[in-house]
């Protein structure tokens, strides 16, 4: 039973109120942190739960995050701000990662983003007037059998040419 | 002991010793920015390589993360080691600012140091420099993380050492960037020593910004004046004005740092109300005439009364010799009301604790940091003796495990078992907690307050000491408070002698740096005893009440502005020498400020403006006056000759300001009995209500640095905290204005509740303007304030 | 043709159930290991001659027999499932499509070095992989492979799978258990070794999940068996060797361990796509020394890559052809390492940065030629005197380019731009 109880994180469990955590899944995940011997060890789900709730970590839901581990703030700032998935800031409501390292380099993810770009009239690093795509670089994604890919949302896409992008845009943007 | 050969010197060092270490031993400093003797080696810098040629470990290794052992043969100037280390130094200063004319720790700073040591000279990074956006970080500390070089230290010190916990290390590479999780203060007690820690100038003492260069500062070696631990500090001054205290090493001590109290409660010394001026029946006049009225009161007192009428009351704020000089005063005047704290019950306590104290038992306050087992009665140590608080937490790194044993809901930056307890159950809980625990401890230590506890528990703690072999640490009121017990003795305290005004037989008071107006616990009593005097003579560099009373006023001189020597709580008295000599600063005279009749035009002094000095100069003054053989009171070397004639200060013999101290013994000759009555305050009486204590607060109650205008910025507004549940009976809320009173006297403030306080109690901090100490030790009601 | 042991269940396209994978034999090399004493296992692999597949090759069995079993416990397995080191694909496989297979493998690992818990650390954008395992974990705990009391051996294990939330560091084996702690993943300094003080400073024993997977193979077949399927005499076993880059098939393949390059990239790659030239190649990851055409028979096997001055590393090969400016490649690869360093110690954190700077400069055509010597003084000194080995890895493919492509970066500083074909 146990091993299920370890893995509830591993498990995405969608928010049930709106943006935020309920307060029904707060007493819950208090009461699973409670079990922990130690509760740090759950601070990387917290997170990226607190982020899937909020869209991003905000200092609501970060401040959210310390009460329910029941450790300082500053420990999940510190450990929020180390990880490049856990964003302090507003996202869209996908984030387009584009791997820029060296497979992908090699077959030509410079155009990928120069159409990105261009379709999506940001920079990199920036978010969509209407909310729907962030657009930023992420190291290799262990597709490289696939280069040049990208990941939208949690969604691989592979053996891209930036004719490929636009239809993809088309179709990932809710 | 490992044995090594480094630069062909042969050297050994105790084992564990880092091979930085060991290098430094033979006089070999190689730069290190990471590594430091209290946090220890990380080995994030890796400023700090040198060659390995022979032995366990090869080639080219940083030295501080490597343990000296036997055979190795290490090269600090070889090629290799030397590029390492000028390349470290290029990288660091890639994204380093110039800003070195405007940056306060400019002249103290390590990269500054080493960059010039290392001969990098010759930009070849070509790219942008990072920067960040700093942090507000309260009004103590600035930050400017542009300068930072990532040593770590901050976090090292701020989290682990110092266990503070809204501060931190965030984002990461070269964006890696040392704060809180929002801008605001730093609530860690011991923030301060970030601007020591920091090598660069990331962290700075806010409190004298863009004032000072260092090396314009006068600094001497000295010891902290704001609580009993005696602590090593450097103070500084610029033209006069105590600006910048840093913390100083001394191993058997405080180690490497200070509170926030320490460092930031010099401003006492510069205000602009500082009593700067002899005065003699309210006018100005010059030391020769206030020398002059002080002789002609004390004879005429004498003459006409006998030296009975005359009274002397010494400070456990002041230094040794001003207490001795004071006492030999008293002695050739044959005046027997003498005593050196104007709060009676406190000082009974303290002598008493004093003299409990013995060569076996006591230890230093770096013993506690390597203490297994600590049970502290009594004490709340972050309030009363904040270094402390640093030690335990020390020794609960190492895995000792603490237990507290205090009414209040004691605060410590580390988990301990807390065992709330009112004062009068304190002995009974400690024989518990060490019938548990004492077995499996190698190097207990028992920690005891003397503010709330009662006698009973003082004794209590020693007994148990003494029985079972364990470590005693008493924490007292002031600086010198240990120094003040031990002249005290036996002898009489202040409420003894308010008896003696208000049966009009002592008509004269001498106040060395005390001020009963402003400290006996019972105000209105000691105004109207005062009231009684012919005349009030006065020695102080604090603007006191009792100082604005005087009929004869001496300015004395501060601890940072004369030599002197402090005896801490564990008996260890240590020298203190005077950095600067006092006057009027430089700054409050300039432009703007310059009172108009001097500027323009401008006169030029032959003299310091407003310079004091220290008391027992006026004290030898009056004896001289009164025609007493006193050629022993000429200086400080003849007066401590007398002192060590006392068998007691023979170690001060030895004594010099940067040794780490000679330990004086009370003895138990002089013991003030245990049943001594105290003259006010003791035990609560029975009865309805809340038993009430006024307490200490790291900020804010501590007789000087109440004077200091940084430190006040951190006490809090006036309250009383009580446990919730007895709040709840009271139909009483957290936050809600209250009144606190019993009989006439009341006080208004804001009520503060915790679940960990002991029912029954009440606890207000004994804050300027609010008058907790008029009711400790009553019982009090406790009401929701009427608007 | 090598019968396919780490893939041989690849072909569903899915992650293989339980069902699917008992039917290959899976969970036997569990049910045989439990007969046999934690030291048998041991000495197993170590007959095998497995070294790890994380990179750096340490012999596997020689690692668990370090771990100290006499501490009272608890002690940890982990398996190292972050694989974020450029060009490297073989765990995603191995956990998308066989999660059980690393599960059997963890639970004889833990079994040989006595854990009682064991965890499979996986970088965040696995998602499907973390899915695929979960599933899997709870098929076999439901079968009794875990838990308590395994299959009646009075062995008892737990796994759990944790999901990161992205920085390469965190492959970093101490890197890794300061991140499962909660903490920031810098790197912890050794000694005290994994071994002895590790996850939650317990003993801990830390393979990748290739290692791992191969484990039960290793029991089933013997350890000599196993060692025998290698290419040639003092190889041992089978790797799973990727290509990517401008070949006609990239993709992953197993392959006798010692198999050519030039088999690897022609063969099982396909060759260069029509029109393009070899121009050089990273072995085994960004973090892996060039080289060059002429190496191109080297054996793919740790030591004889190291004997021609780069590292066998992952084994997944980036082709790069003779389009890709060599300086291009490397400010890439600097790219990846200046974000990612994790900040702890300063030849990385700030020497990197400069490294990065002075690539740009010469890829821009403005850099002097007093600079290259500014880059060799900067990589000579990084590659030796960082915390751990993050750091070499950045500069060991720029100090490679520097013996192999010499002429190349001059001529960039000459010309004052890029003299390669865009
Ligand atoms: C910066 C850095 C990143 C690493 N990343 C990984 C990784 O993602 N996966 C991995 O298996 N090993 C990685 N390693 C190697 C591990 O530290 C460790 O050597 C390995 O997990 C041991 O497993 P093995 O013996 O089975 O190879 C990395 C090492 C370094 C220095
Ligand atoms: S080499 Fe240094 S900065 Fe880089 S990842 Fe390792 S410890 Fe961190
Ligand atoms: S002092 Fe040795 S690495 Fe920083």
């Amino acid at each position: 039973m146990s091993i299920i109880a370890n893995n509830i994180f591993s498990q995405r469990m969608p928010s049930k109120q709106g943006n935020m955590l309920s307060d029904n899944r707060i007493k819950e995940l208090r009461e699973y942190v409670a079990s922990l011997e130690r509760p740090e060890e759950a601070l990387v789900d917290l997170m990226r739960e607190a982020q899937e709730a909020y869209g991003y970590l905000s200092d609501e839901a970060a401040e959210k995050v310390a009460e329910i581990a029941q450790v300082p703030v500053i420990k999940v700032d510190e450990l929020a701000t180390f990880y490049s998935l856990i964003f302090r800031r507003p996202v869209g409501r996908k984030v387009i990662f584009v791997c820029d390292s060296i497979s992908c380099w090699v077959m030509g993810m410079e155009n990928l983003f120069e159409r990105l770009k261009a379709r999506l009239g940001i920079d990199i690093g920036e978010t969509t007037a209407d909310g729907a795509f962030t657009l930023l670089p992420i190291c290799c994604l262990g597709a490289c059998h696939v280069a040049p890919a990208m990941l939208v949302g949690e969604k691989l896409y592979g053996n891209l040419t930036p004719e490929m992008i636009d239809e993809i845009l088309e179709k990932e943007r809710v | 002991m490992p044995k090594l050969i480094i630069d062909g010197l042969e050297v050994e060092v105790p084992e564990g010793t880092n091979v930085l270490e060991a290098a430094k031993k033979l006089g070999i400093v190689i730069p290190h920015f990471c590594y430091h003797s209290a946090m220890g080696a990380v080995g994030a810098c890796r400023l700090c390589a040198m060659k390995f040629v022979e032995g366990p470990v090869k080639g080219v290794q940083v030295s501080c993360m490597i343990k000296a052992q036997d055979g190795m043969v290490v090269e600090t100037a070889d090629p290799d080691a030397m590029r390492a280390r000028r390349m470290v130094i290029e990288w660091l200063m890639t994204n380093h600012p110039h800003d070195c004319p405007v940056c306060d720790e400019g002249g103290m700073c390590l990269l500054q140091d080493y960059t010039i040591a290392g001969g990098h000279g010759r930009r070849r990074y070509k790219g942008k420099k990072r920067t960040y956006l700093s942090q507000y970080l309260g009004e103590f500390i600035e930050q400017e993380m542009n300068r930072c070089i990532q040593c770590y230290r901050c976090h090292r010190f701020y989290r682990d050492y110092a266990g503070g916990d809204d501060f931190g290390t965030k984002k990461i590479a070269n964006r890696t960037f040392f704060g809180r999780f929002k801008d605001g203060w730093l609530e860690s007690e011991f923030a301060g020593n970030l601007a020591d820690v920091c090598p660069t100038g990331v962290f700075t003492d806010k409190t004298c910004h863009f004032r000072a260069r260092p090396w314009e500062l006068e600094t001497a070696p000295s010891v902290c004046p704001h609580c009993s631990l005696g602590c090593n500090l450097t103070p500084g001054a610029k033209l006069r004005e105590l600006m910048l205290i840093k913390a100083r090493e001394n191993p058997k001590v405080n180690g490497w740092f200070i509170c926030d109290r320490g460092r930031f409660g010099g401003g006492f010394a510069s205000r602009g109300d500082r009593p700067r001026k002899f005065i003699v029946n309210r006018q100005e006049t010059n030391r020769d005439e206030a020398v002059g009225a002080a002789v002609k009161l004390i004879s005429a007192a004498i003459a006409r009364y006998g030296p009975g009428s005359v009274a002397l009351t010494g400070s456990p704020r002041t230094s040794l010799e001003n207490n001795h000089v004071l006492k030999k005063l008293a002695d050739m005047l044959k005046a027997e009301n003498i005593c050196f704290s104007t709060e009676p019950f406190r000082d009974m306590k303290e002598r008493r604790a004093v003299s409990l104290l013995n060569a076996g038992s006591r230890r230093s306050l770096r013993d506690v940091e390597f203490s297994d087992l600590i049970i502290s009665a009594g004490a709340d140590p972050v309030n009363e003796a904040p270094m402390l608080a640093l030690m335990m937490r020390q020794a609960a790194r190492k895995g000792a495990r603490v237990f507290v044993i205090d009414p209040r809901p004691v605060r410590l930056p580390f988990a301990f078992t807390h065992i709330p307890a009112l004062p009068d159950e304190l002995a009974e809980k400690l024989a518990g907690v060490l019938n548990e625990t004492r077995n499996d401890s190698k190097n207990p230590v028992i920690i005891c307050g003397t503010d709330i506890p009662g006698i009973d528990a003082i004794d209590a703690c020693a007994a148990a000491a003494g029985r079972l072999n364990c470590g005693l640490f008493y924490t007292l009121s002031s600086a010198n408070s240990f120094g003040a017990a031990v002249l005290a003795g036996s002898g009489p305290d202040f409420g003894a002698m308010l008896s003696g005004m208000e049966g009009g037989n002592i008509r004269v008071l001498i106040a060395l740096e005390s001020d009963p107006l402003g400290r006996y616990p019972d105000k209105e009593r000691a105004a109207r005893a005062l009231k009684k005097l012919d005349s009030l003579i006065v020695m102080d560099y604090l603007p006191t009440d009792t100082a604005k009373a005087a009929d004869v006023f001496f300015p004395a001189a501060a601890y940072a502005e004369m030599d002197g020597i402090f005896i801490n709580n564990e008996g260890r008295a240590q020298g203190f020498s005077r950095a600067y000599i006092p006057g009027i600063p430089v700054n409050s005279m300039g432009p703007g400020r310059t009172p108009p009749e001097l500027h323009p035009p401008r006169e030029f002094f032959s003299e310091v403006p407003g310079r004091s000095f220290p008391a027992w100069e006026y004290l030898g003054d009056i004896a001289r006056g009164l025609g007493m053989e006193c050629n022993n009171l000429e200086s400080l070397e003849t007066i401590r000759a007398t002192l060590s004639e006392d068998r007691r200060f023979a170690p001060l013999a030895a004594l010099h300001p940067e040794s780490e101290g000679a330990l004086i013994t009370a003895g138990q000759a002089d013991r003030p009995k245990a049943q001594t009555p105290p003259s006010a305050g003791g035990k609560p009486d029975t009865g309805e209500g809340l038993l009430f204590y006024a307490v200490e607060l790291t900020f804010g109650t501590e007789e000087i640095s109440a004077y200091s205008g940084k430190t006040r910025l951190r006490a809090p507004e006036p309250y009383v905290l009580i446990n919730s549940a007895d709040a709840a009976g009271l139909g009483l809320k957290d936050g809600e204005r209250v009144k606190v009173s019993s009989g006439k006297s009341a006080l208004s403030c804001v009520l503060k509740t915790s679940a960990s306080c002991a029912k029954g109690a009440a606890f207000a901090p004994r804050l300027t303007g609010f008058d907790a100490a008029a009711l400790s030790g009553k019982r009090v009601n406790i009401t929701k304030e009427s608007v | 043709m090598l019968q396919p042991l780490l893939t041989k269940n690849f072909h569903y396209g899915h992650p293989a159930t339980l069902e699917e994978y008992e039917a290959s034999g899976g969970y036997d090399g569990l049910r045989a290991a439990l007969t046999m004493t934690p030291d048998e296992v041991i000495k197993a692999v170590i007959d095998s001659g497995l070294r790890g597949r994380g990179g750096a090759g340490f012999p596997t069995g020689k690692k668990w027999s370090l771990t100290d079993r006499k501490n009272p416990g608890p002690r940890y397995f982990l398996v190292n499932a972050d694989e974020m080191e450029p060009g490297t694909f073989k765990d995603r496989f191995l956990m998308e499509r066989d999660p059980h297979q690393v599960i059997e493998g963890l639970l004889i690992s833990g079994y040989a070095t006595d854990a009682a818990k064991g965890y499979i650390f996986i970088r965040c954008e696995y998602a499907e992989a973390a899915r695929a395992l979960n599933r899997a974990i709870e098929e076999a705990g439901s079968a009794g492979f875990i838990g308590s009391n395994i299959l009646g051996s009075g062995f008892s294990m737990e796994i759990s799978v944790h999901r990161s939330a992205g920085r390469y560091e965190c492959g970093e084996e101490t890197a890794l258990m300061n991140a499962l702690e909660g903490k920031r993943a810098n790197p912890r300094s050794k000694p005290p070794y994994p071994a002895s003080e590790g996850f939650r400073m317990r003993p801990t024993t830390i393979n990748n999940a290739e290692t791992v997977a191969n484990i039960p193979h290793i029991i089933k077949m013997g350890g000599s068996a196993w060692k025998s399927l290698a290419a040639y005499e003092g190889g041992a076993g089978t790797k799973l060797y990727g290509v990517s880059g401008r070949v006609k098939k990239p993709g992953l393949f197993e392959l006798p361990t010692g198999t050519p390059l030039r088999e690897i990239i022609e063969t099982h790659g396909g060759g260069m796509r029509d029109g393009y030239f070899f121009k050089a190649c990273l072995p085994g990851g960004a973090s892996t020394p060039l080289l060059a055409p002429e190496h191109m028979d080297v054996r793919m096997d740790f030591d004889a890559v190291s004997k021609i001055g780069s590292r066998m590393g992952t084994g997944c090969v980036t082709v790069l052809d003779n389009t890709c400016c060599i300086v291009r490649a490397m400010i890439n690869n600097l790219l990846f390492f200046t974000r990612e360093s994790c900040g702890w110690c300063t030849p990385c954190r700030d020497g990197l940065p400069f490294v990065y700077n002075i690539l740009q400069r010469i890829e821009a055509g403005v850099a002097e030629m007093d600079e290259l010597d500014a880059l060799e003084e900067n990589c000579e000194t990084i590659y030796p005197n960082s915390f751990c080995a993050f750091a070499p890895g950045a500069v060991d493919p720029v100090r490679s380019m520097m013996r192999l492509f010499r002429d190349e970066v001059e001529a960039h500083i000459k010309l004052k731009r890029c003299p390669c074909p865009s």
